[in-house]
């Protein structure tokens, strides 16, 4: 199966895909943190996930095909 | 001049003398507006070892060149003085109305002069000022105080006010406007209260002159629209600021009982989310703002409304003070606006007499009533005695660091401050670079200059290489944005590209600069407030960029980042790797050769002057 | 075009002044704005936004007959207008500005431009977009 990821903000410094779509191939349905895990992106980096408008945690297992939109974390007030 | 209101109103509140001259060219090709103005008028203006809370000391009031035109979010104005509470450099920002409101009536520096003999407020329309009486305002809150101005002078007026703790020159009372932006930082506040000037009134009606008008639009439209695309831009303006807490903890960079930890149990209950469903009743934008972050709130078990808690503020009255219910800190939020007080160093001081109760430094007889952390009754009956300078608010009034000194024991350990300015809410043991950042502001510890927890997460929080350099960069550009009137969370939150602003200033000015000419001024500016606390102090330097006692000698107490410390050596490393790049001396003091490659060559000879050693 | 309001969504960044005077007087003044924005606090918190609804009330009293309909937009002959403000008094929605420096009031003719950059849809177009 296949996901896509796509960070904002202050991430895309951090992010392998820069500003562009990270397409990410799994063999088995995988949360949203282990999959930062196997594209080496520091889970601690996600304040939110997004995917399809709504809003989700670290915990949440995408779908086949589903694009997932990583919010950073803010820059405190 | 295009870009700019094209006045500097001065107005001495002794003598009542007011007068209007043209900004220069040079001027504003120079330093920009906002707080390169500030920086440039206090250096030449102030001299060294006045009183804050004197006549000497002005308060400068100014935006930038982009304020009030569309391009996105500017809205942003800065108050400088000589800080009551660091006794260097002062200067806060705030969002709202009255930055672009200044421009309509003509100005980009408004200079109050002097102190008045009784309650008075100033009256701006256009080119008609007045100074008038407000002894029917003095005593009254600071937003109350708003209220009622509005409801005298009509919708059309933007007026910023301060609150009783101004009055009573509480040394972290802020300025407020817009019913709930506040300039909070470094006593601004006190400085209005100390002229005894309890609200600016502001009316303009005239256009701000464009070097590009077509190219303006354009270049704003596009800037808006590129600001409208964002992915994130509506979870940023559904949760604001209060969308930060829970990641904060879960990081382990929460300020928790008074920083001892940086995890608070139970912070989930601080959720933006949960403040949604419970409090706000609007979303509410500065000028020009394309994603308002400000959350409007009705807090009803209180019946309150606040804008906010914001996460600033969450983090130190919620965390600091161990508070987990939302609607709690709403509450507290209201009394601190109200009173006029900035909240971080509010929940700072209350977060530290909390804990010097709980460790018998404080006792009740000193205090009047037992202390408990997380306890309402413990925090509104100290912002009250605070706000009023009674009792043991006396004290508290001042800040950490000279209630430290009062109280003794081993307390200056956790009084936690830079320079005399309470830190910000971050907790830093974690996060090296952090750290350095709020040890090197030039204000004390603020996170306005550079925040960088995300950079240590992601290059290694144990990693010390590198961290200056970052802070560095980062200290240029964020305050950047307060150079040109224009919010920085675009940039920061939403991820809108800097690249715009170098060619939006030249349709809005007709200056030609180039990001890097930009970045060159924001570090002269840089240089010049060093230069200013060093002109204040004669024994400044690297003693006074170190942070508190608890951030080199104690650990983490709970949380995923427990038992982590950052050691004395550690942070020298930071600092050494810091003065080089900056081109300053080992002791952290700006090098002859440096100012006068910035350009700051009337600030060598003036050092000299007062006897500093350059080397 | 038909300009038509969701308060209840505004933020008040007042963008929709800005864009109005810059287009339609080539001046980046806000006092010029067809569009008013009223902030209500602190309380109950929240914006009210004044727009002309293209009633035609300001037409009707208008004693210089300077306020004329064309494709359901009133406009107003700045010739012909003699600044007595009538037009302002009666007004139902308070929509008319006055500036200091203009002698006929200044009046929305549904350019549409704050329509473009409301980017919360408080100022939307009926004919294209549903209420958010």
């Amino acid at each position: 199966m296949q996901i896509k990821v796509r960070v904002t903000g202050l991430l895309t410094e951090y992010f392998p895909a820069g500003k562009g779509i990270l397409p990410v191939s799994l063999e088995k349905p995988l949360t949203v943190k282990e999959i930062l895990q196997q594209i080496k992106v520091n889970h601690q980096l996600v304040m939110t996930v997004v995917v399809n408008g709504q809003r989700r945690d670290l915990s949440y297992v995408p779908g086949d095909g589903e694009e997932i939109v990583l919010i950073s974390p803010l820059a405190g007030g | 001049m295009y870009g700019y209101g094209g006045n500097i109103l001065r107005i001495n509140l002794t003598t009542g003398e007011m007068n209007i001259q043209p900004l220069s060219q040079d001027m504003a090709r120079e330093w920009i507006g906002q707080r390169g103005f500030i920086a440039k008028i206090l250096w030449d203006e102030l001299k060294p070892g006045i009183d804050p809370l004197g006549p000497a000391n002005k308060l400068v009031m100014s935006t930038g060149p982009l304020a009030g035109t569309l391009v996105p979010a500017g809205g942003k104005v800065s108050f400088g003085a000589k800080s009551p509470a660091t006794g260097i450099y002062g200067e806060s920002c705030m969002g709202g109305h009255i930055a672009a409101e200044m421009k309509y009536a003509g100005y980009d520096v408004i200079i109050l002069e002097g102190a008045s003999s009784k309650p008075c407020y100033i009256y701006i329309k256009d080119d008609q000022v007045e100074i008038r009486d407000a002894s029917h305002l003095w005593g009254k809150g600071a937003i109350q105080t708003e209220k009622a101005l509005k409801d005298e002078l009509g919708e059309e007026f933007q007026i910023c006010t301060i609150g009783p703790a101004g009055e009573k020159l509480v040394k972290y009372a802020c300025i407020s406007h817009d019913f709930g932006r506040q300039a909070g930082r470094t006593g601004m506040g006190t400085v209005m209260g100390s002229k005894k000037v309890k609200a600016i009134a502001i009316c303009g009606h005239n256009s701000i002159p464009l070097a590009d008008l077509e190219a303006t639009v354009v270049k704003g439209k596009e800037m808006l629209k590129g600001c409208f695309a964002k992915e994130n831009l509506d979870e940023w303006q559904n949760y604001g600021t209060a969308g930060v807490p829970v990641w904060a903890n879960n990081i382990g960079a929460f300020p928790t009982k008074n920083f001892q930890s940086s995890y608070l149990e139970g912070n989930e209950n601080l959720d933006g989310k949960i403040m949604r469903e419970k409090m706000v009743v609007n979303d509410k934008g500065c000028f020009g703002c394309p994603s308002p972050c400000g959350k409007y709130c009705y807090v009803k078990p209180y019946n309150v409304y606040t804008e906010g808690p914001e996460y600033e503020t969450t983090a130190l009255i919620g965390g600091n003070c161990v508070f987990t219910d939302i609607e709690q800190i709403g509450y507290l939020n209201y009394l601190c606006d109200e009173l006029g007080l900035d909240t971080i160093s509010a929940g700072n001081v209350i977060g530290f007499a909390m804990e010097c109760f709980e460790k018998g430094i404080l006792t009740r007889e000193q205090v009047g009533m037992e202390l408990k952390f997380g306890d309402l009754e413990s925090f509104k009956y100290l912002v009250e005695k605070i706000a009023a300078r009674e009792g043991i608010g006396n004290i508290l009034a001042e800040g950490v660091k000279y209630a430290a000194e009062q109280f003794g024991g081993d307390s200056i350990k956790f009084a936690i401050q830079v320079k005399g300015l309470e830190w910000s809410g971050y907790e830093s043991r974690s996060a090296p670079s952090n750290m350095l950042a709020y040890m090197t502001c030039d204000l004390g510890a603020h996170h306005n200059r550079a925040w960088s927890v995300t950079h240590d997460i992601a290059v290694g929080r144990k990693v010390l290489e590198g961290k200056a350099r970052k802070v560095i960069e980062l200290q240029h550009i964020r305050p950047f944005f307060d150079l040109i009137g224009c919010c920085r969370l675009q940039w920061v939150e939403i991820g809108f590209e800097l690249e715009h602003y170098p060619e939006v200033l030249r349709y809005v000015t007709g200056f030609d600069y180039s990001q890097d000419d930009l970045m060159k001024i924001s570090e002269k500016v840089w240089n010049l407030t060093r230069a200013f606390a060093w002109r204040e102090i004669e024994d400044f330097g690297r003693k006074y960029d170190y942070p508190p006692a608890r951030f080199y000698e104690e650990t983490v107490t709970t949380g995923p980042n427990a038992g982590d410390v950052l050691s004395k050596e550690e942070l020298d490393f930071l600092l050494d790797d810091y003065y080089k790049l900056r081109g300053w001396d080992l002791n952290g003091l700006p090098t002859r050769e440096k100012l006068e490659q910035m350009g700051l060559g009337f600030v060598v000879r003036q050092l000299e002057s007062y006897g500093r050693k350059i080397s | 075009m038909k300009i038509a309001l969701n308060e209840a969504r505004c933020s008040g960044c007042r963008t929709c002044q800005v864009i109005c005077s810059l287009h339609n007087f080539n001046e980046n003044n806000p006092k010029k704005a067809a569009v008013k924005i009223v902030g209500h606090f602190p309380t109950p918190g929240h914006y009210e936004i004044k727009i002309c609804d293209q009633c035609g009330l300001c037409a009707a009293v208008c004693p210089a007959e300077a306020i004329k309909e064309t494709d359901g937009v009133y406009r107003i002959d700045k010739e012909k207008c003699t600044g007595c403000g009538e037009c302002i008094e009666a007004c139902p929605s308070e929509a008319m500005v006055q500036h200091p420096a203009e002698k006929a009031p200044i009046k929305c003719v549904a350019c549409g431009q704050c329509v473009e950059l409301c980017q919360r849809g408080a100022i939307y177009d009926a004919d294209t977009r549903e209420v958010q």
